[in-house]
């Protein structure tokens, strides 16, 4: 793509170390260079003396406003358990973040938290694991939706639907009756259809600009069954 | 009973031993709560084991087993959502799916001559590739039409635990007291004896990779009603689950030799140890520290027993 002599090049790193240099090269090149979806690495991109702008959600913010709405449904001493994502991720470990964040305000402990590796199959198996061995927590807040579902199974086969709240992240096709009917007390959406545009407007931006870049928060919105209904 | 005491002596040794000291850590585990729990889990596991058990016993392997647990349930799930088909015919699509591309499997291992790693390792990206376009990597929500599969139940265990089981002592039976059981122990200690015994060597081992495919589909089937449920990622890595819990009961990785009780014994000190290691909370890192340490234990005692046995 440097080759090509593109003006702009919208990265979406699947790693956020391993692509710093590329793209450094792609902008001492003169290209302009946006980061979008999983943040690049600071002291790697300090190394590489890359600057590129980050343009996307705070995943903190949004998990700690789904435990917010979930705090308004406990009370304080309350216990509750997390089901992370994959433990190397980035953006599971700020969805833990802003969870924590949340249930610590509120002076909601959290009993236990385990990762689930982003997949139902081993939610279902830790969430039901964790019903047997805290009994008497309240909720489990999960770092992605497929990992919600795993946890909504879990709950209805302890027999415990409507004394344990699911909390889930990224607002899936798959949960959206769940939400309504209140198995899934409720989800965060990213908009992640529509980084790559936000990041493809932002480069655009750039061009016409060519001001000195900063990042760009992307907005996170709370999914309940109150807001489905509008 | 006494035979089998002293077959798997070592095997339910170890498996006292976990429950034992996660007894004594857990105040919560030795419930009924507990075995239950482990009992509905087991199903696919289970499953997809007995099918490995097969492959391996014919002196194959099947790794491409997670994926078309995976794919089935992706098409269980089409079928059911997007064509509005009644259970039990998306069931039979799905199953049918593990079948034929088990069957395929199979045949190309045969009739091109290749080593079942290669085809089956081959299969294992082709199926989860599959799997992705259909389900458009979406997670689908499955609900009320495929929890009939887990309703109804004997004293809290779930009709798919009872089918698992059904086939563990089915597959057991047919192993060892059948010509096709036989052939495959034959074909699995030597295929060229086998072979100029009369036993149809090419039709036994797709036989063998389309029952692995279809047991994985039913493994497909189970999993989604487990979840209400279909995950894309449904069943990834399970086929490195499925081999160990075949190592682990005592199966011989290099064919001929081997039991399907054994699996399930394998399956269970797998599925014992997973949740165990949940309700203590134990971190991922550590989790999977201990189970590679639990496998390699296992199959350790198990051969020093075995070894003992031969002296």
């Amino acid at each position: 793509m440097i080759g090509q002599k593109v003006a702009a090049i919208v990265v979406a790193p699947a790693d956020s170390k391993a692509l710093v240099p590329i793209c450094q090269k792609a902008a001492a090149a003169g290209i302009v260079v946006v980061n979008i979806d999983n943040r690049f690495d600071a002291a790697v991109m300090k190394d590489k003396q890359l600057t590129a702008p980050f343009v996307g959600p705070d995943n903190r913010k949004g998990a700690k406003l789904a435990g917010d709405f979930l705090a308004t449904k406990l009370k304080s001493g309350d216990k509750v358990a997390i089901i992370e994502g994959a433990p190397t991720a980035f953006n599971a470990q700020q969805r833990k973040a802003g969870f924590e964040d949340a249930m610590k305000q509120a002076g909601i402990v959290i009993a236990n938290s385990q990762s689930a590796n982003w997949e139902t199959d081993q939610a279902n198996k830790i969430a039901a694991a964790m019903l047997i061995a805290h009994p008497d927590i309240k909720a489990l807040l999960c770092a992605n939706d497929s990992m919600a579902l795993g946890a909504v199974a879990a709950v209805k086969a302890a027999g415990k639907t409507g004394q344990v709240l699911v909390v889930g992240f990224d607002n899936i096709g798959a949960v959206k009756e769940l939400v309504k009917s209140g198995a899934v007390l409720c989800t965060v959406d990213q908009h992640g259809d529509q980084l790559a545009a936000f990041g493809i407007d932002y480069a655009l931006e750039m061009l016409q600009k060519e001001a000195t870049p900063t990042d760009k928060e992307t907005p996170v919105d709370l999914i309940t069954a109150e807001t489905l209904k509008k | 009973m006494k035979q089998a005491l002293g077959e798997f002596g070592g095997l339910l040794g170890a498996m006292a031993l976990l429950v034992a000291v996660f007894a004594l850590r857990s105040p919560t585990f030795l419930t009924p709560t507990t075995f239950l729990t482990i009992a509905n889990q087991l199903p696919e596991a289970t499953l997809v084991a007995v099918g490995m058990t097969f492959v391996i016993l014919i002196g194959g392997i099947d790794l491409s087993v997670g994926s078309l647990l995976g794919l089935s349930s992706a098409v269980l799930g089409l079928a059911l959502l997007r064509c509005h088909l009644p259970l039990p015919l998306a069931a039979l699509l799905g199953v049918s799916t593990g079948f034929l591309i088990g069957g395929l499997n199979g045949l190309l291992t045969v009739r091109l001559r290749l080593p079942s790693f290669i085809v089956t390792l081959g299969m294992l990206e082709a199926a989860r590739g599959a799997t992705y376009l259909l389900t458009e990597s979406r997670t689908q929500y499955l609900g009320g039409p495929v929890e009939k599969l887990t309703e109804g139940g004997i004293g809290g265990l779930t009709p798919p635990f009872w089918w698992a089981l059904t086939t563990v002592l089915l597959a057991q039976v047919v192993l060892t007291k059948t010509v096709f059981g036989r052939n495959l122990y034959a074909l699995g200690g030597s295929e060229q004896t086998a072979f100029l015994s009369g036993v149809p060597v090419a039709r036994l081992k797709i036989l063998v990779f389309a029952i692995a495919g279809a047991l994985a589909g039913f493994g497909g089937l189970f999993n989604a009603a487990r979840l209400s449920s279909a995950d894309p990622n449904a069943g990834v890595g399970m086929e490195l689950s499925a081999i160990a819990a075949v190592v682990i009961g005592g199966t011989s990785l290099t064919g001929g030799r081997g039991s399907v009780l054994g699996t399930f014994l394998g399956v269970l000190v797998i599925t014992i140890l997973g949740n165990g290691l949940a309700q203590l909370g134990v971190q991922e890192p550590l989790k999977r520290l201990l189970t590679g340490g639990v496998i390699v234990l296992a199959v350790v005692l198990d051969r020093l027993r075995y070894s003992k046995a031969l002296a």
